[in-house]
């Protein structure tokens, strides 16, 4: 829940989709019932307030991590993987899974 | 002249109180934390406030997160390591600056603490000091002048 902004009013890509991911990120997390004191309390964390920046689309789901989150939120690793590619790093993704030689 | 009155909005729970507001600004205002960088607020899913420190353009990622919860304040980087955690905002500051720098964290946000650190030591210590020797002078200035 993001309420005002200071940052820069012409949004950059990056930034827009990273905020995708966090509402993809909630999106999914709500599907799976869970709150976000729930999801933190499965990835071992002492606190939600990292959830929230994620979901709010200033932070990441860091790499290290990502198989946990998936695992929490009921989704395959690898499949979970590769859609947040697709936000975080986009040219990336699209060499992998969408250019074809 | 006519006076528009526009309605106020009321404060919501998670929103950052004044005093808080002002600290925060001040803290981590971008003169002090670095060209380049931004800030944002928004709130947890429970309406718990949150501030964010923002890396440079284009990107304006997360460098730091302070996060007022039920039991007190919370700061973090933007991958979620926990730098300090402190009852009020001022005493917050100083520790989570020490926690940075003992810890290693990223080179950012240890910079940005050390200067908060150093402002904060600036307006608690060395700032009352000039105002002591301040009211000092003005106390004795006179009787000083008295015997030139």
């Amino acid at each position: 829940m993001v309420r005002s902004r200071q940052a820069e009013k012409i949004v950059p890509k990056g930034v827009e989709l990273r905020k995708q991911a966090g509402t993809w990120l909630q999106e999914r997390r709500k599907a799976a019932g869970l709150s976000q004191i729930e999801l933190a309390q499965r990835l071992g964390l002492k606190y939600y307030t990292f959830i929230s920046q994620v979901e709010n689309g200033f932070s990441r789901v860091p790499s290290d991590s990502m198989e946990g989150w998936a695992r929490a939120l009921g989704i395959a690793p690898a499949e979970f993987a590769r859609h947040l590619l697709a936000y975080y790093e986009p040219e990336l993704h699209k060499l992998l899974f969408e250019v074809t030689s | 002249m006519s006076i528009v009155e526009f309605p106020r909005r009321p404060a919501a729970a998670s929103d950052w109180r004044p005093d808080e507001w002002r600290e925060l600004v001040a803290l981590f205002h971008p003169d002090a934390a670095g060209a380049g960088t931004a800030w944002d607020v928004g709130a947890t899913e429970h309406g718990d406030p949150q501030f964010y420190l923002l890396g440079p353009a284009p990107e304006h990622e997360c460098v730091l997160c302070v996060s007022r919860l039920a039991q007190g304040y919370v700061l973090e980087d933007g991958s979620g390591r926990i730098l300090g955690e402190a009852p009020s905002l001022d005493r917050f500051a100083e520790q989570a600056a020490r926690a940075a720098v003992r810890g290693g964290r990223s080179f950012v946000a240890r910079i940005t603490l050390l200067v908060c650190a150093i402002r904060l030591t600036i307006e608690e210590k060395i700032e009352p000091l000039f105002e002591e020797s301040q009211e000092l002078l003005v106390r004795f200035a006179p009787q000083i002048a008295a015997f030139v």
